[in-house]
């Protein structure tokens, strides 16, 4: 099960990163109506990127026999033939699989159980996923995902990135769909799940497929010349072999709506200033310092979107707020990108339990001082939060629903 | 060789109550002068520090610095078939496997026995120097659990203001504010119910209530508490037991709205 990961980058910032060594033709305007989210605590229902080659709304390959649930073929979705090279996009897209087929607007309950789509219940070809797993598949973009492991009464949140602090790139399926009498078309993906490996089996039985970046598996994946599905697809399902790291975070991600990038800071190191190991003194300090080519990996790229992205006046994008209130409120706080190994738990007989010694340690305070000099009134947009972005209940500053004592005096 | 016979059970069974909900697995650290432990929560904001030295024994013998990896889980589980007036004696090997915990009822002749499974756990030992700290409170142990029970209701964190004028515990949530003030008091009869108030220089924090009400589960051990506070470090609360052992709580302060 994969059901919260940390995506707080803006679309420009993940094509940038991607573009060096993955084809990115398009991306979403990081100020466009349901504009992805930027999230340390991105949760199912949020707008999320999604990577897919560029195909029509029912999918790659040949249109299907009274399959024509789109009425229209769009010219921006050229349908694939082998002359025409194969163009990738960034896409906007919901969190929570919605069949093509629906009529209404399912419930939030109904689209938490496609979140995620077990990899075992792709083999045959029957059930729901049949016509995504052939024609729809996409690859969904994070920095990391959460778990919660059960430790007694408490469960522990742990968070788990890559050990090269590059994106993950989970294997996924998309859809889109068009309500009955409605225009609009809703784009949804879900994250296909499998076996855990080795490192992670403490935490949960189930993971995310990780496919490796600007892999040939990703392009396999990815690639709308295959639209039946076949050993090869289902063989790139297997547990993540390379290398992770997953360690415990901050139990104010559990809430959905808390949005902070203290979330992805392990809890047993410096970085977290709650950390009450910070007052006393270390028996050895085992500081690591993170690989400084790690540290740039990201923050050159924020750097980049920085620059291709200039300035952007303030403007609300207004997104449809799902069930939650989001109140991330960290500007300019720096892209921490931990360094550190596995947490140990070596045990003899009782379940094992990790117990964090403090290895995993960390680099933060990189992108501090790269970051353009905060412009008066708030002209900028932070790069790591999105706050501005956030309609909440009390807040009245939402378009159209002031305040009325704003017009009255008190 | 570790071999120490406790007086009451009771000792033991609070002990381990009043930390279990904080600490899941920790070490007991044995060595010649008694029995330590130190453990953090899983969120690494507050730290227990126990200490039971040798004198709380009778007879304490322990050839060989030993740590016991327990699930404190399951040590409730097994203390909960002690009675409270029961003679308790643990025992372990040098390199041991189980933790081996006899009761012995004090009125009859009734004995039990019970080995724990022991683990291995890799457990961060923190160094934790002598403060001097800017302000030491003393009072009941009940009058601190009603304080922070109190202000629960109202809010997750709690400041407390020690001055001249005494301390005040104050909390502020969303149906309101709450205030709780005590000053130097001397009750002739029973010196338990003193509160007592050292200062050097004025303090004030803010802590995290739910980890203090979980700190006043230990008001069972101890009449009085005492509460150690200075400026951005952590807020000792500590219960003293018989004999110069102690049952220590470190709290980290809040910091204000993230920077």
């Amino acid at each position: 099960m994969c059901g919260r990961y940390s995506l707080a980058l803006r679309p420009a910032q993940v094509r940038a990163y991607l573009a060096r060594n993955m084809q990115v033709d398009e991306a979403p305007d990081d100020d466009a109506e349901n504009a992805p989210r930027q999230s340390y605590n991105f949760a199912p229902g949020y707008h999320g990127i999604v990577y897919r080659a560029i195909v029509p709304d029912n999918g790659a390959g040949p249109r299907q026999h009274g399959g024509g649930e789109q009425g229209t073929d769009k010219p921006e979705a050229p349908a694939s033939n082998d002359t025409q090279e194969t163009r990738y996009e960034l896409k906007s897209m919901t969190w929570g699989l919605i069949p093509f087929w629906t009529k209404r607007n399912p419930n939030y309950g109904s689209l938490m159980k496609t979140i995620n789509c077990r990899d075992d219940s792709l083999i045959e070809n029957r059930g729901m996923w049949t016509t995504m797993k052939q024609r729809k598949r996409c690859i969904v973009v994070a920095q990391g995902f959460y778990e919660w492991l059960k430790k007694g009464k408490e469960k522990v949140p742990h968070y788990t990135k890559r050990k090269d602090g590059q994106l993950m790139c989970f294997a996924g399926l998309w859809d889109c769909v068009q309500y009955e009498g409605s225009d609009e078309k809703h784009y949804t993906y879900a994250i296909i799940t499998t076996d855990s490996n080795k490192q992670l089996t403490f935490l949960h039985d189930r993971m995310p497929v990780i496919l490796d970046n600007s892999s040939e598996d990703i392009k396999t994946w990815l690639d709308p010349k295959r639209f039946t599905w076949s050993k090869e697809l289902q063989n790139l399902l297997k547990p993540y072999d390379g290398e992770l790291e997953c360690y415990p975070v901050s139990k104010d991600v559990g809430k959905v709506g808390n949005n902070s990038p203290t979330f992805i800071i392990p809890v047993a190191s410096s970085e977290n200033k709650s950390n009450i190991a910070n007052f006393f003194g270390k028996p050895a300090a085992k500081a690591k310092e993170s690989d400084p080519t790690n540290t740039e990996t990201l923050q050159d790229s924020s750097i980049k979107a920085e620059e291709t992205h200039k300035i952007k006046v303030e403007d609300d994008p207004k997104e449809d707020l799902k069930t939650v209130n989001q109140n991330g409120s960290e500007d300019n706080a720096p892209l921490p990108v931990p360094e550190g190994e596995l947490i140990k738990g070596i045990k003899r007989e009782l379940n094992d339990i990790p117990s964090s010694d403090g290895s995993p340690k960390k680099v933060a305070k990189t992108s501090q001082a790269s970051l353009p000099p905060p412009s008066a009134a708030r002209k900028t947009r932070s790069a790591i939060s999105n706050n501005t972005a956030t309609p909440s209940k009390t807040d009245g500053k939402g378009k159209g629903s002031q305040k009325i004592t704003n017009f009255f005096g008190k | 060789m570790l071999e120490a016979r406790l007086e009451q059970a009771d000792l033991l069974k609070k002990v381990v109550d009043a930390i279990k909900d904080l600490v899941q697995d920790c070490n007991f650290d044995c060595n010649d002068s008694g029995i330590a432990l130190q453990a953090m929560d899983n969120s690494h904001v507050a730290l227990v520090s126990m200490m039971l030295k040798a004198e709380s024994f009778s007879p304490y013998r322990c050839d060989r610095n030993v740590a016991l990896g327990v699930n404190l889980t399951s040590l409730t589980k097994v203390l909960r078939a002690a009675q409270n007036e029961d003679i308790l004696t643990l025992k372990a090997e040098d390199v041991p496997d189980v933790l081996n915990l006899v009761f012995e009822s004090s009125k009859s002749d009734r004995l039990s026995e019970y080995d724990l499974k022991l683990m291995d756990i890799d457990q961060e030992h923190l160094g934790i120097p002598d403060t001097e700290y800017a302000a030491t409170i003393t009072m009941p142990s009940p009058e601190f659990r009603r304080i922070c029970v109190d202000l629960m209701a109202l809010s997750e964190s709690v400041s407390i203001e020690a001055s001249k004028d005494g301390v005040k515990f104050t909390c502020a949530g969303d149906i309101g504010q709450g205030a709780v003030t005590l000053r130097s008091h001397t009750d002739v009869d029973k010196p338990a119910n003193n509160v007592d108030i050292e200062l050097s220089e004025p303090v004030s924090l803010t802590f995290s209530l739910k980890y203090l009400v979980n700190f006043c589960k230990a008001a069972g051990l101890s009449d009085t508490v005492k509460l150690c506070l200075s400026n951005e470090v952590p807020l000792l609360v500590e219960y003293g037991l018989a004999t110069s052992s102690y049952l220590r709580f470190y709290l980290a302060p809040k910091i204000g709205d993230e920077e």
